[in-house]
């Protein structure tokens, strides 16, 4: 069987500020994509966000026992470096285009959440799919 | 049952700095790379790729509307791991090098020449799933 996938889905487009991204299911897929770029001499912290729940979270609450996600870790698809979820990716006033993969399967909500801006603009995209 | 597809060129016998041919791979897992000089070439070589919906212009900047990366790539020889900004080096002994991606899922992969010196360069992939 071919592998199964989604087009391209945005979590922010063009985000000029702090905020919390679109919640995306992702419970059908195994694999999650991330395509982070920015423009404007962004200067940013991002972290990425993922739940289990059947419901979806808010993720710009705070988590709870009946708000429950946490941040996750992400791979680095340059460099294969893992990234702690806690500690997300910066950038600091350099722009740039940056891919990621989640580092575990069986997540069915996905987000992320844009702290620490001080300047420019963030688009994060998300790719899910299945290789069988 | 294990599905394929016949080599395909990003280059062939390329002898100058420049970017590849795009290759769709969005239905394949699997992407494997062949790297083959001759001449006493010696260049370096990056392998990028991209989950754009559309195809990037991979020989221009990165940018939000034109999303690729450098992307890391494993020696099927040794196994180690060459990040992606990397890259390969060739310094005058030719060879033929086989890669796969470490990570699936692009939508999109080339490769750029850079710092040419010498010779000429043949990248060939090979796409494939499994099941």
């Amino acid at each position: 069987m071919s592998r199964q996938y989604t087009k391209e889905q945005i979590i922010f487009n063009a985000k000029a500020a702090t905020g919390t991204g679109l919640s995306i299911l992702v419970e059908d897929f195994q694999h999650v994509l991330l395509t982070l770029s920015s423009a404007s001499s962004a200067n940013f912290t991002i972290k990425f966000q993922a739940s289990n729940s059947d419901t979806a979270p808010t993720f710009s609450s705070a988590q709870s026992v009946t708000n429950r996600w946490d941040y996750i870790q992400v791979k680095d698809l340059q460099s294969g470096t893992a990234i702690g979820g806690d500690t997300g990716v910066a950038f600091a006033g350099t722009d740039d285009v940056r891919l990621f993969e989640v580092n575990s399967s069986g997540q069915k909500w996905l987000c992320a959440t844009i702290t620490a801006r001080s300047a420019g603009a963030v688009t994060l995209t998300t790719k899910p799919f299945n290789n069988e | 049952m294990r599905t394929s597809k016949d080599e395909q060129y990003i280059y062939n016998a390329k002898d100058a700095d420049s970017t590849g041919v795009a290759i769709s791979c969005e239905d394949f897992r699997y992407i494997l790379l062949t790297l083959s000089s001759a001449d006493t070439a010696n260049f370096t070589i990056k392998f990028q790729g991209s989950m754009s919906d559309d195809c990037p212009d991979f020989s221009a900047a990165r940018t939000v509307l034109n999303r690729w990366e450098y992307i890391q790539v494993k020696d099927m020889q040794s196994g180690s791991a060459i990040d992606g900004d990397t890259g390969v080096s060739f310094a005058a002994a030719d060879d033929v090098l086989r890669y796969e991606t470490v990570f699936s899922g692009y939508n999109w992969v080339s490769a750029t020449i850079s710092s040419y010196v010498a010779g000429n360069i043949t990248l060939s992939v090979k796409l494939y799933n499994n099941k």
